[in-house]
């Protein structure tokens, strides 16, 4: 058991894990944050996607241990106050979701996307989500989510005097 | 409207099988299985894992008090293995443990002895030793010998195609809960919920009044979660034995190697055309790679069977179909459930006999679609077909004939790029080929508040079921949709519900809705008659919770109108069923009406095939499907786009990989699903305009399965390509990786 | 996870030597994990100890000097070498070869010195690295050494280290810097997959050509150098000798043959022509 202190969607916590627990387990079971999902335990699907100092990572292969310090945000934190985020308001919109399962790994990596690039192309779109699988919606009203979720979070241009 | 849960889903708030709150003393379970494809057990020491760390039981087929056998057509699936083993992967025994690592660890020091025989991979192979599920199933209409006799041009060949994993994205779970006088829940991520209940009901030995299975939602289940009750019945009975809940989750990689997978078949195709290019004649023989038990294989290969004449009118036919069985994991229902493989056959047949007549495929197709009046292989005259209003709506859209002249044009000024076209069109019957299965209940409750709930036996795995349901119920009452819930899947609430499956979710249970709504409105609409003097209840109106007469808005809302019901006793909660009238299927005859109605479609695909590395890129998709009278646009959308992607992937670069002695090698990191960069620069999907569909709810038609067609589109794609290259060899067998493509052109 | 471990974070090399002094075979290095949390998930591999060096700020370095070239230390992600501009000016034949390593969320944890000491057969970085003729800094606590990359492997999964020794950088050397050189990898699908086969070329000092490949071996291999003027033939005839492909699940040993010559000639007339 090793003490380890550190930020969870905005929120210190200080607690003893388990030095084999994944980031992922220890998420789901300690912190009782279950939108992170497991999906295939090894890097390859992208459900368990989480920020770490804000960048995405794989929480499967991410050992708890390992956040000491630092800051982990989960798709609990991407809604603000109970409101869903303009990326997360466009995944509804467009219907980019079916089963449900991926989604929260894949709006962890597009809400990284759109941190990184406010106005990305489809080609920016498919780099930054390739590692994350949907088997159920093709793809299409992902794309289409994000790229619309670029346009709303542009600035609005002022109105011309 | 769209899908209701997702508000939960952006948020990571909805609840699945691993995300509900550990109840106390929980226990976690594995599975023991067979690491040997075909034996004969000796002995099974379990001695060493018993006294491992954390464990609380080591279950074997000795410990199960009712029926080792959840066979789900035949019974020859045995839970626990205790004599013949059939496969790698059956489950042995079931270690209980503290936790999943302590049962994981345990599960490495069971010693078992196993007698190794002889198996058998190969589905001929299997067919020549008479290892066979079931019967072998025979359809023969007209005179074959004479139609190829009369037939100007004859392809004929053999063929294969391959298997696919689902990759359902929440593997196999449940988590079962004892509770008192011998009662247990089981809450699990599967399709059929009658089905595992009686299955429960049977190994623990305990009537089925007693067994509670609850189904909130799958994260995702394509068919293989439909017929494999393993690892639901697995966890109910550890938490019989032990009166503990017991939670068993199995990994990915677990789920890759053990769980069943889209049938593989190999195929004998003989096709006969006229001068003309119509199909006079088609015989074909199917081989479907089963596995180690019947689980539902006869079932899929028996749709296989009846769509063997794909979208094509075909006068003679002889049809011959086989369910091997091979020592691989059961393989089971896959999203089209036999019919992509029924579809691929004629294809690809008619494909080959193309090139004998040295006719343009595309053309070919076209003048032997399906009209009203023809004749189905089985007897069934079609009405109301959409085959050639699909067709001609895609080629209004796309214009066929210029998409052909700009692909030769590529070709013409590209070397090494070249690019191929396919149009597939879809006939996909609808309804379960097995009678019995297609009946539904649904049971809705009004609450004093004005709250509606609403049970049915239909499953919710992402394809919406819920919220069509929820919209025909919304839409019948007459109130707004917010007003509506619809509950969990509960064996108590509806009893012997057949498998959301078969593309039949919503019509069915939609179906049965919609009555059980019919009869609380007809209920409400008499006491308004009785408090306003008015008996003309087709005049009285309910509209977005507000009573009208004759078109007049009373000051009466549904929240007042339900409390006064409620006030003078009026039943507010009604249970109705629904059974499909008018199909039936002569097994012997093999002659009926086996489905409903029919689903339709066209889509053109164009590809690109970089010819020196066999890689190719899908450059466009464009589908136009009958989906009816869409009972939710998204929703229909959504279910044709991702079963296309599904389907591409299986035609394309989805490949099962075994080692000699039957063991997966396939596994997370090396089995490919189609990610984001898969999708098509163009994907153009187009809903048929002013369909009507008599036979299914509010005139929708089933959207599950029918699209997964289209993506036969790839395959015929990239072959349009390699047969241009060359023709001195045997149409490649499905999926064409690149790889394939590389070797086909070059070895 | 099927097994248990003892987690140490040592904050300086000095420590990082004496957990491998005490411990030896049975501790290994945790950088991104990528790998090696991926095994002992999967009950492959067993250490009683794994020792974290991210917290380790000289390994934490990556710089680049006229006088020694690009410097990368052992806990240096592929995203942290991608997103610098100076190596992506210098060396970017290497960036390329590390954008083509799976996801972003993976490169955000995986290492270039992991992708390297893993010794998978299919490393990405590894052809580019033995292109430019990258050098592996190796310490203990009885001192340091300096090998060519090339020299380092041993086989599948093996390099040439001692368990009480360790990856400290790698150094891309000053006479590498601004090679022309270019990256090809055959995949199943345009997204994230170790490769079938891949080869790097590069221009050395505007007149050696360098070709390595990977996933043809035992290990990535390398080709001896080729004076600018040699055919691309020739090239392809001594690479063909050299490599030594197998079949596996993702590809069969005859693809891999062929796809390393179309490769070679889609880099050479990319690059020398």
């Amino acid at each position: 058991m090793k003490t380890i202190t550190f930020t969870v969607n905005g929120q210190k916590y200080t607690r003893e894990v388990e030095e084999h627990k994944t980031l992922l387990r220890f998420l789901r079971e300690d912190i009782s944050l279950t939108g992170t999902k497991e999906g295939c335990g090894a890097g390859e699907c992208g459900a368990c996607t989480v920020l770490l100092n804000s960048k995405p990572v794989n929480a499967c292969l991410v050992l708890a241990v390992e956040i000491d310090g630092k800051e982990v945000i989960t798709i609990e934190g991407i809604a603000q106050d109970g409101k869903l985020s303009p990326l997360q308001e466009a995944f509804e919109r467009h219907h980019a979701i079916q089963c449900g399962f991926c989604t929260p790994g894949m709006i962890i990596s597009a809400h990284s996307l759109l941190q990184r690039n406010p106005n990305p192309k489809r080609e920016d779109i498919q780099e930054a989500i390739e590692g994350n699988f949907c088997r159920c919606t093709g793809y299409l009203q992902i794309i289409e989510a994000i790229e619309d979720a670029a346009e709303q979070l542009k600035p609005k241009k002022s109105k011309k005097r | 409207m769209k899908n209701v849960d997702m508000k939960m889903h952006v948020k990571g708030q909805s609840v699945f099988i691993d995300d509900i709150k550990a109840p106390i003393g929980l226990l976690n379970a594995a599975l023991f299985t067979s690491p040997v494809a075909k034996g004969r057990i000796k002995n099974i020491d379990i001695s060493a894992a018993q006294k491992s760390e954390g464990v609380a039981m080591v279950i074997t087929h000795k410990d199960i008090p009712g029926k080792n056998q959840i066979g789900h057509m035949i019974a020859d699936q045995p839970l626990l293995a205790f004599d013949e083993i059939e496969y790698i992967g059956q489950p042995i025994a079931i270690v209980v443990a503290d936790t999943r690592k302590n049962a994981k660890k345990a599960c490495q020091l069971i010693k078992v002895d196993i007698e190794k025989l002889e198996p058998v991979f190969e589905p001929r192979e299997a067919y020549q030793k008479g290892l066979i599920h079931a019967q072998k199933r025979v359809l023969v209409n007209g005179n074959i010998e004479e139609a190829f006799k009369k037939s100007k041009y004859i392809a004929s060949g053999r063929i294969d195609s391959g298997g696919q994993e689902h990759f359902y994205f929440e593997t196999q779970r449940a988590l079962a809960i004892p509770k008192e006088a011998d009662t247990i829940k089981v809450c699990a991520s599967c399709q059929s919920p009658g089905a595992f209940q009686h299955h429960i009901a049977e190994v623990l030995d305990i009537p089925m009044h007693k067994v509670e299975l609850e189904i909130r939602r799958l994260g995702g289940g394509f068919g293989g979660k439909e017929s494999t009750a393993v690892w639901v019945v697995a966890a109910a009975l550890a938490a019989k034995l032990l009166n503990r809940p017991v939670k068993l989750v199995i990994s990915r990689n677990e789920d890759i190697a053990t769980t069943g997978k889209r049938h593989p078949y190999s195929y004998d195709y003989k096709i006969g055309l006229d001068e003309n290019g119509k199909i006079l004649a088609f015989e074909v023989f199917l081989y479907q790679q089963a596995g180690g038990c019947a689980d539902i294989s006869p079932a899929v290969l028996g749709r296989s069977f009846l769509h063997t004449s794909g979208s094509y009118c075909i006068p003679n036919v002889k049809i011959t179909a086989v369910s091997c069985k091979t020592n691989i994991p059961p393989n089971n229902a896959f999203r089209g459930f036999g019919v992509p493989q029924g579809t691929f056959i004629i294809e690809s047949a008619l494909f080959h006999a193309s090139e004998i007549m040295g006719k343009n495929i595309i053309e070919l197709k076209k003048i032997n679609l399906l009209k009203d009046g023809d004749f189905l292989p089985y007897g069934m005259q079609l009405k109301k077909t959409n085959a050639v209003r699909c067709w001609e709506t895609l080629d209004e859209k796309v214009n066929i004939k210029k998409r052909i002249e700009a692909v030769e044009e590529f070709n013409k000024n590209n070397q090494t790029k070249k690019r191929g076209i396919s149009v597939i069109p879809v006939c996909f019957g609808i309804s379960f080929a097995q009678s019995t299965l297609n009946q539904a209940s649904a049971l809705v409750n009004i609450y004093i508040d004005g709250s509606v709930s609403v049970s049915t036996g239909a499953v919710e795995m992402g394809q919406g079921v819920n919220t069509k349901i929820l919209s025909v119920a919304a839409n019948t009452l007459g109130i707004q949709k917010e007003k509506v819930r619809v509950d969990t899947t509960n064996t108590s609430r509806i009893p012997n519900a057949s498998p959301t499956s078969a593309s039949t979710g919503a019509d069915l249970n939609g179906m049965a809705t919609k009555f059980a709504c019919e009869e609380l409105l007809t209920r409400l609409k008499k006491l308004i008659a009785k408090k306003t003097n008015f008996f003309d209840l087709d005049k009285i109106r309910i509209k977005d919770g507000i009573v009208y007469l004759c078109g007049a808005k009373l000051d009466y809302t549904w929240e007042e109108l339900i409390l006064d019901a409620y006030n003078e006793r009026t039943d507010l909660s009604c249970h109705s069923f629904y059974a499909t009238p008018a199909i039936y299927y002569d097994r012997v005859k093999e002659r009926g009406r086996p489905f409903a109605y029919y689903s339709y479609g066209t889509s053109l695909t164009e590809v690109e095939v970089d010819i020196l590395r066999g890689v190719y890129e899908i450059v466009s998709i464009d589908v136009v499907h009958d989906v009816g009278k869409s009972l939710s646009p998204e929703i229909d959308k959504g279910q044709i786009e991702g079963a296309v992607i599904q389907s591409i992937g299986w035609t394309t670069i989805e490949q099962l990989r075994y080692a000699p002695d039957g063991k997966m090698l396939s596994s997370a990191n090396s089995y490919k699903i189609p990610d984001i960069k898969f999708v098509p620069k163009n994907f153009n999907v187009m809903l048929l305009e002013n369909s009507e569909n008599p036979y299914a709810v509010c005139n929708s038609k089933a959207i599950g399965e029918p699209p997964f067609i289209h993506g036969l589109g790839a395959y015929f794609a990239i072959l349009d390509v390699l047969r241009k290259i060359r023709k001195d060899k045997p149409l490649p067998s499905l999926p064409l990786t690149p790889e394939k493509v590389f070797m086909y052109i070059y070895e | 996870m099927q097994f248990g471990f003892t987690y140490h974070r040592p904050a300086s090399v000095i420590e990082l030597c004496e957990l491998l002094n005490r411990y030896g075979a049975k501790c290994k290095i945790l950088a991104g994990g990528t790998d090696l949390i991926v095994d002992i998930r999967a009950g492959l591999k067993k250490y009683d100890y794994i020792v974290d060096i991210k917290n380790i700020p000289e390994l934490n370095e990556l710089s680049f000097s006229k006088q020694k070239g690009l410097s990368i230390g052992a806990a240096v992600t592929c995203s942290q070498l991608i997103e610098d501009s100076t190596a992506q000016k210098k060396y970017h034949l290497l960036c390329e070869c590390a954008e083509t390593i799976a996801s972003y969320p993976l490169r955000n944890r995986a290492t270039i010195v992991g992708n390297i000491v893993n010794a998978s057969p299919c490393a990405d970085t590894a052809p580019g690295l033995l292109c430019l003729d990258a050098q592996v800094l190796i310490k203990s606590s009885s001192g340091e050494k300096t090998i060519a990359l090339k020299d380092f492997f041993e086989g599948v999964k093996k390099v040439k280290l001692a368990p009480n020794e360790f990856v400290s950088k790698i150094i891309v050397p000053p006479a590498s810097a601004e090679a022309k050189g270019a990256y090809m990898k055959l995949k199943r699908i345009k997204g994230h997959d170790l490769s079938l086969v891949s080869v790097a070329m590069a221009v050395i000092k505007k007149n050696i050509i360098r070709v390595a490949i990977a996933s043809a071996a035992p290990t990535p291999v390398i080709l001896p150098d080729f004076s600018k003027n040699t055919k691309v033939d020739e090239i392809i005839n001594v690479a063909l000798k050299t490599v030594k492909p197998i079949d596996d699940i993702r590809s069969s040993k005859d693809y891999r043959l062929h796809m390393i010559g179309v490769y070679i000639k889609r880099l050479y007339e990319q690059l020398i022509k």
